[in-house]
């Protein structure tokens, strides 16, 4: 099920990339749109196992799962972002970010495929009304005629609306 | 597992100056004697147990140990021991202070303890005196010096070791001494726990917190002011806490007197828990939810059962405080 995206075989061609002055992102969809995250931010990716629900936790935070030892929580961006059919199968991926000094699984509609982007490709973001926290997302890309939502995804995960982590401790 | 564990030797070696430079402040002839140096336990509970500890040896120096006066006029050597003293007895390991000085004076607490409004009759046994000192506050030092007497110390020496899952107990004879027993379990990282499920989902319950587990009689379920509900238990009224309606989920069973109450006894005060059932007995590893998410209520940490998935275990204590409010509405 674990694919081979781990940051080791990525760093290389990211360094690279740097020089050139590109950068690499894993692309997903959720529902209609797709997003862009930074991949050295990404373990690993694999399938989505039963969770251990938690208690009076949002509904977006799935429950934590048992990752080779270490206890992981997941969170579906479906729910949190209100986009693409909630259900679990055999197809439901989860991309295991390292954000933060915290390993977090985010469950996605689909994982597409990794691809770089030079400076040119990557637009600024632009102002949406107040009505949604849109801080954490960094520009938008274009690839051909696709449109990706570039996403900070540390921001993102580390935010207080996500409660993922003590309130205390992002103070 | 064997890289966790250290010798308390660590923390031991750390005692000869410190009674040294005490004694001499005090004026006192005080040795100090150890055992059981080599004897091992985890590495985290080293550091923790270490303040502790410091405090009883600097509580028998002052407290516990006379002057060599007052030692001679007793019959007594004019130099007084402190024994440091650590052994394994069975998965615990108990750690013991003793001194020969002049043992704790029974008239005294008790007559602090009323001094401070507590209502003690006469016929207390030692041990229920003893645990008075441990009360926030209470201190029966004449003189308040820099080393005690202030009456902060043996509360936050108790629940330090209570934070460890540990206990603390005293024995102390008039004249011959007094004996501080901490017991403490020998590793942080493994816990003796009771599976039991409720709603689907398996909680690991820590058997330290355990008194029993019983299914009632119908009978013996009643309710207070039409929702708390109270089990009758060996002459006891306790308040019921239904897991179920702490953690939101659906149970199986709706019924206390069908399903099975776990006894829980936190902070001296006993709860009754309603599960489903119970599942069985088993050593888990103890993992962190915080170390990559954050802290849950009535939730003190995490472990992974044979099958892979992931238990939460239950942090006794708040289920217990839980049962408070419920209970203090009822009466």
């Amino acid at each position: 099920m674990t694919q081979a995206t781990a940051n080791q075989a990525a760093a290389p061609t990211v360094v690279q990339a740097a020089m050139r002055g590109n950068q690499e992102f894993l692309t997903f969809t959720l529902g209609k749109e797709e997003y862009g995250i930074e991949i050295l931010k990404v373990q690993e990716i694999r399938g989505y196992e039963a969770v251990t629900r938690i208690a009076n936790s949002p509904d977006f935070i799935k429950g934590v799962v048992n990752l080779r030892g270490i206890i992981v929580p997941i969170v579906d961006m479906r729910i949190k972002f209100n986009l693409g059919n909630v259900e679990y199968n055999e197809f439901t991926v989860v991309i295991i970010l390292n954000v933060s000094g915290r390993v977090v699984g985010m469950v996605v509609d689909s994982v597409s495929d990794v691809i770089a982007l030079t400076g040119d490709q990557i637009r600024p973001a632009p102002e949406f009304s107040a009505t949604f926290d849109t801080t954490y997302i960094t520009g938008l890309g274009t690839l051909e005629e696709r449109m990706l939502i570039l996403i900070d995804i540390e921001k993102l995960m580390s935010g207080s609306d996500m409660a993922l982590i003590d309130s205390a401790a992002v103070h | 597992m064997s890289i966790r564990m250290m010798p308390i030797s660590f923390v031991f070696s750390r005692f000869p100056p410190v009674v040294r430079d005490l004694a001499s402040k005090f004026g006192k002839e005080v040795a100090l004697k150890t055992v059981g140096e080599g004897t091992e336990l985890d590495k985290g509970l080293i550091e923790k147990i270490a303040d502790p500890l410091t405090h009883l040896v600097r509580n028998s120096l002052d407290h516990g140990i006379e002057m060599p006066e007052v030692r001679v006029a007793a019959g007594k050597s004019a130099g007084g021991t402190i024994t440091l003293k650590a052994a394994h007895q069975g998965g615990n390991i108990v750690i013991e202070v003793a001194d020969d000085g002049a043992g704790l004076n029974r008239d005294r607490i008790l007559a602090k303890a009323r001094e401070r409004g507590m209502n003690v009759p006469d016929t207390v046994s030692d041990q229920e005196v003893w645990q008075l000192i441990f009360e926030a506050g209470f201190s029966t030092a004449a003189a308040v010096t820099d080393v005690s007497g202030r009456g902060v110390g043996m509360d936050v020496v108790k629940r330090n070791i209570h934070a460890l899952g540990g206990r603390v107990e005293i024995d102390s004879a008039p004249g011959q001494g007094t004996r501080i027993s901490v017991r403490l379990p020998l590793t942080l990282a493994i816990l003796d726990g009771l599976s039991v499920s409720v709603g689907g989902e398996m909680f690991i319950v820590p058997l330290t917190y355990i008194v029993e587990s019983l299914q009632p009689k119908e009978a013996d379920v009643k309710t207070v002011v039409g929702s708390g509900r109270v089990v009758h238990v060996r002459g006891e009224y306790l308040p019921v806490v239904a897991l179920h309606e702490t953690f939101n989920l659906e149970p199986q069973i709706e019924e206390v007197h069908k399903g099975i109450v776990v006894i829980l006894e936190a902070e001296g005060r006993k709860t009754a828990m309603f599960v489903d059932a119970l599942v069985g007995q088993h050593q888990v590893v103890i993992k962190s939810l915080e170390s990559n998410y954050r802290r849950v209520q009535g939730v003190s940490g995490a472990t992974i059962m044979g099958d892979g998935k992931v238990a939460l275990i239950l942090d006794a204590v708040a289920i217990a405080r839980a049962a408070q409010p419920q209970l203090l509405a009822a009466a």
